[in-house]
């Protein structure tokens, strides 16, 4: 049949594109964060002295700045303090934990990324994002 | 309480399909779709496997019984969410009415269809309710022509606008609006072309029957006898009816479309800090946009088609959408997958409140989604699986189909080579849609 040379061709370029996929670093830190439990381990322990920090300033009811977008590894401590110029609660979804907010008193939020995957913090009455978590 | 994104229902997003299994599964799609073209069977196969065997008559008499309770318990959900949707707690959260509709029904629906049959017949409120009404008695169609599946599609386009352009979506107060309002639309529906429309031409029957061929159960047109069959087979018996397109670009889109919301640069470059109604105004342009980038690909790969084969490129369109089914199926899986997974711990707790009253019905209100049950590993694979699993099957049922129009394979394969390539397309979008960025 004259298409078996095109099927050759085309798997040699579909193997070749898949090839290609291997190069990226960001593919393959996916896979080893996820699948080895003691590099999440030493993870903690590093950064026990120094959890990531996370300040956010909000105005006139939107975060300065911008939405942000903090990417996380599991296990990793954060310290999230948020300022507002409104009065309402700080809400990280997916792990269920909020403080109160209000002018002169910033929400402090303390915990371990421990879940994988992307979550919201948001002001809860308004519903305006404030950071964009990502948990890998 | 229960925890709820900003833009709906969940508590987390998956995370952005990793790089090289996104390569592999676009490697592989591109492999299935050509490897089709020149190694499959030469004859159509897949109308003959879809007649089946019969089941054991045990379980046709087990079938009215359950029937029935499928109707009871239709009717009842339906009551339950309409009721807390207008007038229970309109605390995201606090409610049933979001996380039934968003997750069990709009996506848990689908896969049920898609795996048991079309268990929607039995399930579906609207038919139930007409059944009750009339007695069963009086003609199943009115003498009014045939809508055809444009009124399911515009229907299905009515709650993809809820679920993404409206800017509460999740707010029970707007599944409840919404849910009267199409709920008074099949009734009119139903009282302009008979009751038989609420089978078949209604939106979400429409689609959850639609989706039902690709089960291994149904039940023969012919004897109302309960029939086994391989899965996918049942896509060769799709009646082709106008507006089959419409409806498959409108729900392919809407899913297309909700991948396209959580990329980082539609949240930032596009909608940036637009709140309300002007939030609204955009998302809508971008679903309709989308949805018409979906029907531009299949409408100018099907012209090509026709083109090489001298066909009317409605009619080709029309003819080979059947096999857009299974991406559609897919896309859905690869989306909702988690969601659906975790937010039915939600669903269960609610169920003990439902209204969001403080109650604790059946001891289930305190039952919360662990976010740690399945890995993310897992989870892209089931993502990737499941968008190259649908591409296969559609590639196989339009290479049955094409030989069954156009006997000559010669011919055959010249009317696939467009199509397929459109469904590589919706394979490698579908996939780069997940590595999200």
């Amino acid at each position: 049949m004259s298409s078996r040379p095109l099927i050759a061709l085309t798997l040699a370029a579909a193997l070749a594109l898949a090839g290609c996929g291997d190069d990226d670093p960001s593919g393959t830190s996916t896979t080893t964060s996820s699948t080895a439990s003691t590099a999440a381990d030493e993870s903690t322990t590093t950064a026990a002295a120094t959890p990531t920090v996370i300040d956010v300033v909000v105005v006139d009811g939107e975060p300065q700045g911008g939405e942000r977008h903090v990417r996380l590894s599991v296990g990793e401590l954060v310290s999230l303090r948020v300022e507002a110029d409104v009065s309402d609660e700080v809400h990280v979804h997916g792990y269920d934990l909020s403080d109160d907010v209000a002018p002169g008193r910033p929400a402090e939020l303390a915990f371990t990324a421990d879940i994988p995957g992307q979550f919201e913090v948001e002001l809860e009455g308004s519903g305006v994002v404030l950071v964009a978590l990502t948990v890998t | 309480m229960i925890p709820v994104l900003a833009h709906g229902v969940g508590g987390r997003s998956d995370l952005p399909l990793p790089v090289w299994l996104f390569s592999y599964g676009a490697a592989f799609a591109v492999v299935i779709g050509f490897v089709a073209l020149g190694m499959l069977w030469t004859r159509p196969r897949l109308a003959q496997a879809a007649a089946g065997r019969a089941l054991p008559e045990a379980v046709d008499r087990a079938a009215g019984p359950a029937a029935m309770v499928l109707r009871v318990l239709g009717l009842l959900v339906f009551g339950v969410v309409l009721y807390a949707g207008l007038w229970g707690a309109d605390e995201r959260g606090a409610n049933i009415a979001p996380y039934v509709i968003y997750v069990s029904f709009w996506v848990g629906m689908q896969i049920v269809a898609a795996v048991f049959g079309d268990l929607w017949r039995a399930l579906n409120p609207f038919d139930t309710i007409a059944l009750v009404v009339t007695r069963g008695r009086g003609a199943a169609r009115s003498s009014r022509p045939d809508p055809g599946l444009w009124p399911a599609a515009l229907m299905l386009l009515s709650f993809a606008w809820l679920e993404l352009c409206y800017h509460e979506p999740a707010a029970p107060r707007s599944v409840g609006v919404w849910l009267l309002v199409y709920s008074a639309a099949t009734l009119a529906g139903a009282l302009w072309w008979g009751r038989g429309w609420l089978r078949d031409g209604e939106g979400f029957a429409a689609l959850f029957g639609l989706l039902s061929t690709m089960s291994p159960f149904f039940r023969d047109a012919g004897s109302s006898r309960l029939r086994v069959r391989w899965p996918v087979t049942g896509l060769a018996t799709v009646r082709t009816r106008p507006g089959l397109d419409v409806l498959i670009f409108v729900v392919l889109g809407s899913t297309t479309f909700d991948g396209v919301t959580r990329l980082d640069w539609w949240s930032r470059d596009v909608l940036g800090t637009s709140h309300g109604w002007e939030r609204t105004a955009v998302q809508t342009v971008g679903l309709l946009l989308v949805v018409s980038l979906v029907a531009f690909v299949w409408l100018a790969a099907t012209r090509v088609s026709a083109r090489a084969t001298d066909d009317d490129p409605f009619t080709v369109a029309n003819a080979y959408v059947p096999s857009l089914i299974p991406i559609v199926l897919a896309y859905a899986i690869a989306h909702y997958f988690s969601l659906v997974f975790y937010e039915s711990y939600n669903v269960v707790a609610l169920a003990s409140d439902p209204f969001g009253r403080g109650w604790d019905l059946f001891g289930t209100i305190d039952v919360a989604p662990d976010y740690r049950l399945l890995s993310t590993t897992l989870i892209a694979w089931v993502q990737a699986g499941a968008i190259v699993a649908g591409h296969l099957a559609g590639v196989l049922a339009a290479h049955d189909r094409s030989l069954e129009r156009h006997p000559d394979s010669r011919e055959a394969s010249r009317s696939q080579r467009p199509l397929i390539a459109a469904m590589v397309v919706y394979t490698v979008a579908g996939l780069s849609l997940l590595l999200g960025a």
